[in-house]
C-alpha cells in the first residue's frame, strides 16, 4: 500500500492532504534529547505515599467523619427546617386531612374534603395515610432563579407578558436575593408590554430601590413613558 | 524514506525465561540501556502518533521508561516493541486526562516548534495553520484509526511494522488504514468545502 505522499497528487483534494502531511512533518530524532531523558530518569521522584495509602487514608477519613455524625445524633447533613414563612404558606397549601387522619381517625370531616380522602370510611382511616404530592416550595433561592428565568422566557420568547407577570408576583412569594433587581426590571418590562398603566409605580420602585441598577435607564424610559 | 524499527533480537528474551525464572535478564541495568538507547525515538513518535501535545512528548516519554524500567520484572519477554508500544498508549492516556491544566499554562507548542526552525514569518504561518487543521482532522478521527494513520502516513512506519506493535494482523491494519484515509479525506473535503464557503 503506497503512502498518500508517494501518489501523484493530480487532483486539488490529495495535493491538500499531501502538504498537510508534509507539514506535520517526522518526529525530530535528537541525542541532546534522549540524553536529557535518561538523566531524569535516574533523578530520583519526590517520596509521594503510594496511590493505596491516600485511597486508604481519605477512605478511612470519611468512615470516620459518618461514624461521629451518627453518634452524635446530627442531622446537619438533612435540609434545614422551613422558615415560619415557608411553613404557614405549607400549611396553607397542604389540606389539613392528612395530618388529622393520622391523629384523630374520628375527626369529623372539613368542611370541603378533598374527594379521595373520606374520613368516614374505615380503610383509609386504618391505613397509612394518602400520598399527597409535596406542595411547590415557592420561597427557595432556587425556585426564585427559576421563576425569573421562566419569567425571562416567557417575556422575551413567548410574547406572553401575562404569564411572566403571574409568575413574578406570585401571591405570598416575592422573588428575594441575588435576582430581585432583575426580577423587578422585568416586571417593569411585563406590564408595559402588557400596557397595564403599572410600569410608572414599578419603575418608581426600581428607581428608588436601585438608584444605580443596572435597569436605570429601562426604568427610567417607563417612568417617563407612564407620565406621558 | 522508510523507517524500520530495531532489530529486538538481542532483547527479545524468551517467553520461557520471563515465565519460568522470574527474573529475566532485562532486569540489568545494561539491558535497560539497550531498550532505552534503541526504542526512545521510537516512543516519542508513539506518543505523537497517540496524541500527546507536542509541548509533554518527552514527559510521557520518560514516564514510559520509568514504568517500563518498575515493570522489567513482569516482562515474559517476545515483542519488546509491542510491550512498550502499549505501555506507551496507557501512560499517553493519562497524561493527556491531566494534561489540561498544563496546557493552559504553556506556550502553542506549534509556535515553538516552528519559530525553532528559522522559517520565514509566512512559511511559519502557513506551516502553523497546516499542523492546527492537520491537528483539528485528525482529532475527528477514531483513536485506533488516528494512530494507524499516523504512524503509516507521517512517521512512515510499514503496516508490518504497525502490525507488530498492535499485536493484530498485517491485513487488520491495512483494513483500518483504508478506513482512515477515507475518513480523513472526506473531512479534509469538508473542511475545505466549508473554506472556500465562508
Amino acid at each position: 500500500m503506497k503512502r498518500l505522499v508517494e501518489l501523484p497528487g493530480d487532483d486539488r483534494l490529495t495535493a491538500r492532504a499531501q502538504a498537510l502531511i508534509a507539514a506535520m512533518g517526522r518526529s525530530p530524532e535528537s541525542d541532546e534529547r534522549l540524553r536529557r531523558v535518561r538523566r531524569s530518569l535516574d533523578t530520583p521522584a519526590p517520596a509521594l505515599a503510594p496511590r493505596w495509602v491516600w485511597r486508604g487514608a481519605l477512605a478511612f477519613g470519611l468512615v470516620g467523619v459518618s461514624a461521629v455524625a451518627a453518634a452524635s445524633g446530627s442531622t446537619w447533613w438533612r435540609a434545614p427546617a422551613a422558615a415560619p414563612a415557608l411553613v404557614a404558606s405549607r400549611a396553607h397549601v397542604t389540606p389539613p386531612v392528612e395530618r388529622k387522619l393520622a391523629h384523630s381517625p374520628t375527626v369529623a370531616a372539613p368542611a370541603s374534603p378533598p374527594a379521595e380522602a373520606n374520613p368516614t370510611d374505615a380503610s383509609v382511616v386504618t391505613s397509612a395515610p394518602p400520598r399527597i404530592a409535596a406542595p411547590r416550595v415557592a420561597a427557595s433561592p432556587s425556585s426564585d432563579v427559576a421563576r425569573v428565568h421562566e419569567a425571562a422566557k416567557a417575556l422575551r420568547h413567548d410574547a406572553d407578558p401575562e404569564r411572566a407577570l403571574q409568575l413574578l408576583e406570585r401571591p405570598g412569594a416575592r422573588i428575594t436575593g441575588p435576582l430581585a433587581e432583575e426580577a423587578l426590571a422585568l416586571r417593569i418590562e411585563a406590564s408595559a408590554a402588557r400596557g397595564d398603566g403599572r410600569q410608572a409605580k414599578l419603575a418608581a420602585a426600581y428607581l428608588m430601590q436601585y438608584p444605580n441598577g443596572r435597569y436605570k435607564e429601562l426604568a427610567q424610559k417607563a417612568l417617563a413613558g407612564g407620565k406621558q | 524514506m522508510r523507517f524500520v524499527l530495531p532489530s529486538t533480537a538481542a532483547l527479545d528474551v524468551p517467553p520461557e525465561a520471563g515465565a519460568e525464572g522470574g527474573a529475566a535478564s532485562f532486569l540489568s541495568p545494561q539491558e535497560f540501556e539497550a531498550l532505552y538507547s534503541a526504542y526512545f525515538h521510537h516512543v516519542t513518535r508513539w506518543a505523537r502518533a497517540f496524541g500527546c501535545p507536542h509541548g509533554d512528548i518527552d514527559d510521557v516519554a520518560q514516564e514510559t521508561f520509568l514504568v517500563a524500567r518498575r515493570k522489567l520484572g513482569q516482562f515474559r519477554g517476545g515483542n519488546a516493541a509491542g510491550w512498550l508500544y502499549r505501555i506507551a498508549q496507557n501512560v499517553t492516556r493519562g497524561h493527556r486526562r491531566r494534561a489540561w491544566l498544563r496546557r493552559m499554562l504553556q506556550r502553542d507548542p506549534d509556535v515553538a516548534a516552528v519559530t525553532a526552525r528559522q522559517l520565514s514569518p509566512v512559511e511559519a504561518l502557513e506551516q502553523r495553520e497546516a499542523r492546527r487543521q492537520m491537528q483539528h482532522l485528525l482529532s475527528q478521527m477514531t483513536e485506533r484509526r488516528r494512530t494507524t494513520f499516523f504512524l503509516f502516513e507521517i512517521e512512515g512506519y510499514s503496516g508490518e511494522e504497525i502490525a507488530e506493535l498492535e499485536g493484530v494482523a498485517v491485513t487488520t491494519i491495512y483494513t483500518r488504514l483504508h478506513h482512515a484515509r477515507r475518513d480523513f479525506m472526506t473531512l479534509l473535503a469538508r473542511a475545505e468545502g466549508e473554506g472556500r464557503g465562508t
